[in-house]
């Protein structure tokens, strides 16, 4: 290795390293097994990582990876920092695709259905039931073929169409629920282009949206994401403003500067206020092309729907006003809260919206054409309606769960039992391929080979990253889909296998891409990287007069008829790929912290005039179906709108371990060795089954509002397990927040979270406005004058920290290293990503929901959730903060153990040290952030979840405490190899897995003794950074910089 | 029965130490069953974890804290009447202190139990003491819980010895009276005691000089035990109040539980009642009066501390404890320990003997209450609001706490059949000598 070592540099010659096992023999013959134990590869050192480059293939947004694999097998998901899209980062959703590869729910081999007994067959048997389901076809070319899928991108999608076509022809759909044909749609009708454009967040100064979750599961959310934070963060005083408008907050909305609340279905109307407004103050855009604007907008009832919305004139001004930049806002709108029946109009809507600012070519840029979402509605009913009638002889269905993810209303499942031979493509055993005659798994996208072409421009390797994970008999798509051509005399089909048809492909994107290099250097290149890509060329469109034609249908009001949103999160989607992973459903729920569960969002006052309570269990009744849930009574959704989660429901295999709840605490509960079986449950309530089957007759995305026919309290408590605590009674608890009919979830002045405050201040230097008259004192620190005890902690010299390291009278103990690390409140959005990259990276064992519900849940890192009251408005604010092990200086667990289990390291690190550990707990206890956690028994990694165990952490078992060590091993790694090199680490060389994954960039790690780290840089310069409890003197290595507010507001 | 005599107390205490009768047998399979819940549960904790104690994040302490301390605030009444009261020569102590000896033997026996309970890996508990090993580990002597390993064993080892040196006499007595084996058995413990001027007066020596060791263990034990709480920096624990209050404390609940024995071992042999007299109890009557103003005036003044001191994690707290939703036992706690033995003040009520066992069962209930309080509440309630919890008890913690009496009342079963619970040369002592009448 060179000695310009840096982490990224260090990636790349892995990557490098594991490209080249792959290519050892590429001219001749291709190698099929990654490691090949027998015969390994030259830079194959047992206990050494290596690092290949690939695509996430979880969402369509095609992320670049990095997966890190140890022995052969993939062990964590990560970022790769050459994707130009998600830039190396990764979302809560991407680092659980791991637990797709090890899935105890996958399905162990091929599968054959006769007269409804399963039967194990063979894969040549498999194919060749196929291969004769397809002979009577091929010349008919009846078009009897269903092929129903998952979005694809890259060389695949026309592969399966030259097949299709040779096989007879028939129907290719995708299937994809996230709602963002309505933005398709709307710019062709608007620009004449169905496409979804680049949203430059990162140019915009102002933000206004319309209920789209873009920070969670719509679109790119790595992407979008990182770009909010930089739009959205301090910088050099400034930062961006974002507005929420929609009848409900989720993660996204609890970002903005502002939420405002209206009844669904109104929005578009508001945007349209806000459009005339807008030419009110004459944009940037020639008067004959306002004129038919001004028309159209006249021609509206928008007067009279705004009264009905409760939006006032001078807000709609005010929106109007700082909307109006010349370029530098952004409208954006979508996500299932906004998923109406009139989806496309909304679009419409803020196109004029971003039109009229001039937005168009500044921060909506066309050319991009992102791929992303599915087939419309209309065309997957069509062919469920064709289905019905018989009119397909074969079904193809490829890792997609139809049955569970349509409206039951669609009646897929009983179309699906009229077809006469159903092939079930998928990786896994779900709900769909149970009702297949022939279950032939395909590989997980991380065993297998594959490309995807995200947007114009950007092409993106999915390297198989291993070799099929032992158990399991699949085989990858491509290679199944040419194996059949290949049998059928298909033309086209003649490649050995679907990597060599990949490179034949890649050989036509070379020239795309105007790369001149030998095509072997080309490759191998790409392949290091997982990608190759130039910039798209942005294009700017006319706005088209038939959009003019579009009558929008006004809100509806004085109905009393309460409307159930089914909403998505930063952990699970409306296409539940990941309702049956673990890791995304013990992580809390960033709002509502609730694990293991469906609750239904009421807001307070339609709670009272239900007379339903939090925490209570009702039964709720749409036209569709009956269910019962707990009641989460939230202040952040419109009233008389109640929000379900979508994407749960699916069953989940888990350990059964016993549990004494709701049981008499005084017989025994016994649970022998034989007891704890892996077994499915459910987890949930899928939402689907609550809606009707609609659509947006524009788009064909799927209308995610259902009409409630009834909440009917149960009359009994819940069995709703939430993370947080705070919500129990304190001396502080602000009786007004319970009075209505809220629990007071503030953190009770405590100080976790600070803010300073930017308002007239724009443009002051940030030093101004943390110490003088903008610093509102609504959180704990105090300026000395004011002290009223010595327990009052003071305003934070933030420069002694730093300043200490300097001095020689302190001893030099941490020498030459320091590991400390800064969070950036202000950047951080909640969205969970670093709690499931700690889960991965640290072996942290899943407990399940009844330990969860007695606190015992085991993740190192947790995110913080308080909603304060804000003292001018009375409105409740979100703040997130992430907690993990604060690695004290002058830590209370230490002293506390009697036997040395826990103690200072001479980096500065609280090390752990398991196998000294009795188990006293008192470390714990004396723990003020509540960071230890304690294995009150063993748990278990489900098979073959075992597999992605990290080997370079220890799996804990009963009886120790544990905790963050700030990825103490990563550490290790790196000092041995610039140990060896005779040097010292350098900045940036070592990136904890939270810091890794953060999706906007808020976590900084690294060493406080080098002077040229940006964490000295930091905790030496930064005016906002603080560290919590100081008052205890604990002396936390981690520094949190304080959340900047607009004006003091925050929604 | 109207007077004692020397002849009197032999024969009680004599026909205390028969065979075991009916009542015994029944009385020790129901302790014996009581214990093996207790074991029964204990192993399934060791095969399977803590899963099934209500400890939880962030409650990491519990019920079994909680018992450590109950049970160590027991033993220091027995200590505390053994020692103290012989060195300021309280006369009501005589008739009582054999048996509150043993008590704080077998109390002591009980709570070292719980800090190995508690532990994780209780089969590692062994590297809580320093030993020299090959691998160069050692403790650490800055942990309270390490100061809590030498002084439990320190006061073991003093109560033990003091207990049997305290009863040389007596088995001498014994080993006078019986032939055979039993004779040979007594034989042993009783050190060729013969009774003889010069032996008495180095008996007396060596007594006074344990009493004296052993005094001030009484102060110092519970003031370490304290410190396991009052070292942390969690509002609750983190207070300097914690030793003496502890002391109080522990007297009281130890007193109480003297009652709690006494009471029904002076009904369950006839002869006793007339050597333990009413007005001995009386005595312990009293000492429970003292000590729970004392431990009431603790609790106020940690709730005014929390005032003035104007902590906000103090103040917090200490609101919590009385009205967040663990209230109940801390209002339990003060009806038991604050507001039940005002009742005492009343003679009374002090003499009679049902109302003084009510009220020393409620001592123990409240003071059992106190230290989970001390222990449940703050943890509960800690710096950071999010990880805010609360506690249910579980099976085996319930199984083990039963377990615990019926370990403690095992040994007490065994010793009033084996030794003569009530101290019989010094029962002798308080009487007039039974000099031959002048005229005679």
């Amino acid at each position: 290795m060179k000695t310009s070592l840096n982490r990224r540099n260090f990636l790349k010659m892995s990557a490098v390293g594991g490209a080249a096992a792959t290519l050892a023999g590429c001219q001749s013959d291709p190698v099929e097994k990654l490691i090949p134990l027998l015969v390994p590869p030259v830079d194959y050192v047992p206990g050494k990582s290596v690092h290949y480059a690939t695509t996430c293939m979880e969402c369509s947004a095609a992320c670049g990876l990095v997966i890190r694999t140890r022995e052969g097998r993939a062990i964590k998901a990560e970022g790769n920092p050459h994707h130009p899209v998600s830039k190396g980062r990764i979302c809560a959703q991407g680092q659980s695709i791991l637990q797709g590869l090890y899935s105890p729910s996958r399905a162990s081999g091929p599968v054959y259905v006769v007269d409804g007994i399963r039967k194990a067959i063979r894969w040549e048997d498999g194919i060749s039931l196929i291969v004769s389901k397809l002979k009577p076809l091929k010349n008919k070319q009846g078009k009897r073929i269903l092929y129903l899928g998952p979005p694809k991108s890259g060389t695949f999608p026309s592969l399966l169409s030259s097949w299709m076509k040779q096989a007879g022809g028939g129907t290719t759909l995708e299937l994809d629920l996230m709602s963002v044909n309505s933005v398709s749609e709307a710019n062709r009708l608007c620009f004449g282009s169905a496409e979804i454009p680049h949203y430059a967040l990162d140019k915009a100064e102002f933000l206004l949206n319309f209920g789209s979750d873009f920070l969670e599961s719509w679109l790119n959310p790595v992407q979008l994401t990182a770009d909010f934070s930089e739009m959205h963060s301090l910088n050099n005083g400034r930062k961006g403003e974002f507005v929420h408008v929609g009848p409900h907050v989720t993660l996204t909305g609890s970002n903005a500067d502002e939420w405002i609340s209206c009844a669904p279905g109104s929005e578009t109307y508001i945007a349209l206020a806000v459009c005339r407004e807008l030419l009110e103050h004459p944009p940037n855009i020639s008067r004959s092309k306002i004129k038919p604007i001004r028309t159209y907008l006249d021609s509206l009832p928008i007067d009279k729907s705004l009264d009905k919305t409760g939006i006032s004139k001078p807000k709609i001004n005010e929106l109007a006003k700082k909307f109006n930049r010349k370029g530098k806002s952004l409208a954006l709108a979508g996500g299932n809260c906004v998923a109406g029946a009139q989806a496309t109009d909304l679009q419409i809507a803020v196109n004029l919206l971003n039109y009229l600012a001039g937005n168009i070519g500044e921060t909506v840029l066309f050319g991009a054409d992102y791929k992303s979402g599915g087939s419309s509605l209309e065309q997957i009913d069509g062919a469920i309606q064709k289905m019905k009638a018989g009119r397909f002889d074969l079904v193809i269905i490829e890792n997609v769960n139809p049955v569970f993810t349509l409206p039951k209303q669609s009646g897929f499942e009983k179309a699906l039992k009229k077809a006469p031979f159903v092939v079930s493509l998928s990786t896994e055993n779900d709900e769909t391929s149970t009702l297949a005659d022939l279950h032939l798994p395909t590989s997980h996208f991380l065993e297998s080979w594959g490309d995807a072409k995200p947007r114009n421009g950007l092409f993106t390797i999915q390297q198989a990253v291993m070799d099929n994970v032992p158990q399991f008999d699949t085989m990858g798509l491509g290679d199944l889909f040419l194996s059949l051509g290949n049998q059928m005399e298909f033309r086209g089909f003649e490649a050995a296998d679907f990597q060599q048809y990949l490179k034949n492909a890649w050989s036509e994107i070379q020239k795309t891409v105007k790369n001149r290099q030998p095509f072997a250097r080309f490759w191998n290149e790409s392949l290091r990287k997982g990608c190759t890509y130039r910039n798209f060329t942005p294009r700017s469109l006319p706005l088209r007069s038939g959009v003019f034609s579009r009558k929008p249908v006004p809100p509806e009001t004085g109905t009393d008829s309460i409307t159930l949103l089914a909403v998505n999160s930063n952990l699970h989607n409306s296409n539940a790929k990941g309702g049956n992973k673990t890791w995304l459903l013990e992580t809390p729920h960033p709002l509502t912290q609730v694990v293991w569960d469906s609750w239904l969002e009421v807001n307070p006052q339609t709670a009272e005039r239900l007379s339903i309570k939090h925490g209570e269990l009702v039964e709720l009744e749409t036209s569709q179906s009956k269910v019962k849930l707990g009641v989460w009574v939230y202040h952040g959704i419109e009233d008389n709108t109640v929000a379900i989660p979508a994407g749960l429901g699916r069953s989940v295999l888990f350990p059964t371990y016993k549990s004494s709840r709701g049981r008499s605490k005084f017989i025994p509960i016994l649970e022998s060795g034989d007891d704890v079986k892996v077994r499915p449950r459910k987890v949930g309530i899928n939402a689907m089954e609550l809606l009707p089957w609609k659509w947006d007759f524009l788009s064909g995305d799927l209308c995610f509002q259902g009409e409630i026919k009834s909440i009917r309290s149960l009359g009994k408590a819940a069995d709703l397990v939430t993370m947080d605590g705070q919500h129990r009674l304190d001396i502080n608890t602000d009786q007004s927040i319970i009075d209505r009919g809220l629990a007071d979830r503030s953190q009770k002045g405590r100080g976790f979270i600070q803010t300073v405050s930017l308002g007239k201040t724009q443009g002051h230097d940030i030093d101004h406005a943390s110490k003088g008259h903008h610093l509102k004192k609504r959180f704990y620190t105090v300026p000395r004058e004011n002290k009223h005890s010595f327990y009052d902690p003071m305003e934070e010299n933030v420069k002694t920290h730093a300043a200490m390291s300097d001095q020689i009278t302190t001893p030099v103990y941490h020498d030459p290293y320091k590991w400390e690390i800064a969070i950036d409140l202000d950047r951080c959005i909640g969205c969970s990503a670093c709690v499931i990259a700690c889960y991965a990276e640290n072996n942290i064992p899943m407990v399940g929901k009844n330990r969860a519900a007695l606190g015992r849940e085991m993740s190192w890192l947790r995110i913080s959730r308080y909603f304060e009251k804000n003292p001018e408005t009375g409105k409740l604010e979100t703040y997130y903060s992430p907690q993990m092990c604060q690695q004290c200086d002058n830590a209370g667990c230490e002293p506390v153990c009697p036997v040395y289990a826990t103690y200072q390291t001479p980096d500065g690190l609280n090390a752990m040290i398991y196998n000294r550990c009795v188990g006293t707990r008192y470390c714990s206890n004396n723990c003020a952030f509540a960071q230890r956690r304690f294995n009150w028994r063993s748990y278990q990694f489900p098979s073959p979840l075992h597999l992605q165990l990290n080997p370079a952490v220890s799996v804990r078992s009963k009886g120790v405490m544990e905790k963050c060590t700030f990825c103490q091993h990563r550490i290790r790694e790196m000092k041995d190899i610039a140990r060896d090199q005779g040097r010292t680490i350098r900045d940036g060389e070592i990136q904890t897995a939270c810091q890794q994954a953060c999706p906007a960039n808020a976590i900084v790690f690294g060493n406080i003794k080098d002077k040229n780290s940006q964490i000295y840089r930091i905790k030496q310069k930064n005016k906002r950074k603080y560290t919590q409890l100081a008052e205890l003197n604990y002396q936390p290595a981690v520094s949190y910089l304080k959340k900047v507010n607009l004006n003091n507001r925050k929604a | 029965m109207s007077q004692i005599t020397y002849g009197t107390i032999n024969d009680s205490v004599v026909e205390s130490m028969v065979p075991p009768g009916k009542k015994w047998i029944i009385g020790f399979l129901m302790v014996l069953s009581a214990l093996s819940m207790g074991v029964f549960a204990f192993s399934v904790q060791l095969r399977h974890g803590l899963e099934w104690s209500g400890i939880n994040h962030p409650i990491s302490w519990g019920v079994y804290i909680t018992n450590f301390v109950f049970w160590i605030g027991i033993g220091h009444a027995g200590t505390l009447i053994s020692a103290v009261l012989y060195l300021v020569r309280a006369p009501f102590r005589n008739s009582i202190y054999r048996a509150s000896e043993a008590m704080t033997v077998f109390a002591v026996m009980t709570a070292g139990l719980f800090p190995i309970i508690h532990l994780g890996r209780a089969w590692f508990a062994y590297w809580l003491m320093p030993y020299p090993n090959q691998r160069e580990l050692w403790v650490n002597f800055k942990s309270p819980l390490l100061w809590d390993v030498f002084a439990i064993s320190t006061y073991m080892s003093v109560s033990i010895a003091f207990f049997i040196l305290g009863l040389i006499p007596d088995l001498a007595a014994i080993r006078d009276e019986s032939k055979g084996l039993k004779r040979f058995l007594y034989s042993i413990p009783a050190l060729g005691f013969k009774g003889t001027n010069h032996q008495w007066i180095h008996y007396m020596r060596g007594y006074l000089l344990f009493a004296a060791i052993a005094t001030p263990l009484v102060f110092s034990v519970h003031s370490i035990v304290s410190w396991d709480f009052a070292m942390s920096s969690l509002s609750g624990w983190h207070s300097t109040i914690f030793a003496p209050y502890f002391v109080a404390g522990a007297i009281f609940s130890g007193c109480a539980m003297v009652l709690t024995i006494m009471i029904p071992l002076r009904s369950a042999f006839p002869g006793f009642s007339a050597i333990i007299s009413i007005k001995d109890l009386g005595g312990m009557a009293k000492m429970i009066i003292f000590t729970s103003l004392i431990v009431t005036y603790a609790y106020a003044t940690e709730f005014f501390i929390a005032y003035y001191s104007g902590a906000k994690f103090e103040r917090a707290l200490f609101w919590f404890r009385p009205f967040g939703e663990m209230k109940w036992y801390f209002w339990l706690m003060v009806f038991c320990n604050c507001l039940v033995p005002v009742a005492l003040w009343f003679k009374k009520l002090r003499n009679n003997l049902p109302t003084l066992f009510i009220i020393s069962l409620l001592v123990n209930v409240g003071m059992w209450l106190e230290r989970f309080n001390i222990v449940g509440t703050s943890l509960a309630h800690g710096f950071d609001p999010f990880a805010w919890g609360t506690y249910t008890f579980e099976w085996v913690e319930i199984w083990i706490t039963i377990g615990s009496f019926g370990w403690f009342f095992m040994w007490f079963f065994i010793f009033v059949k084996i030794m003569p619970s009530i101290a019989v040369a010094e029962m002798k002592e308080t009487l007039k000598p039974p000099m031959r009448k002048k005229n005679e």
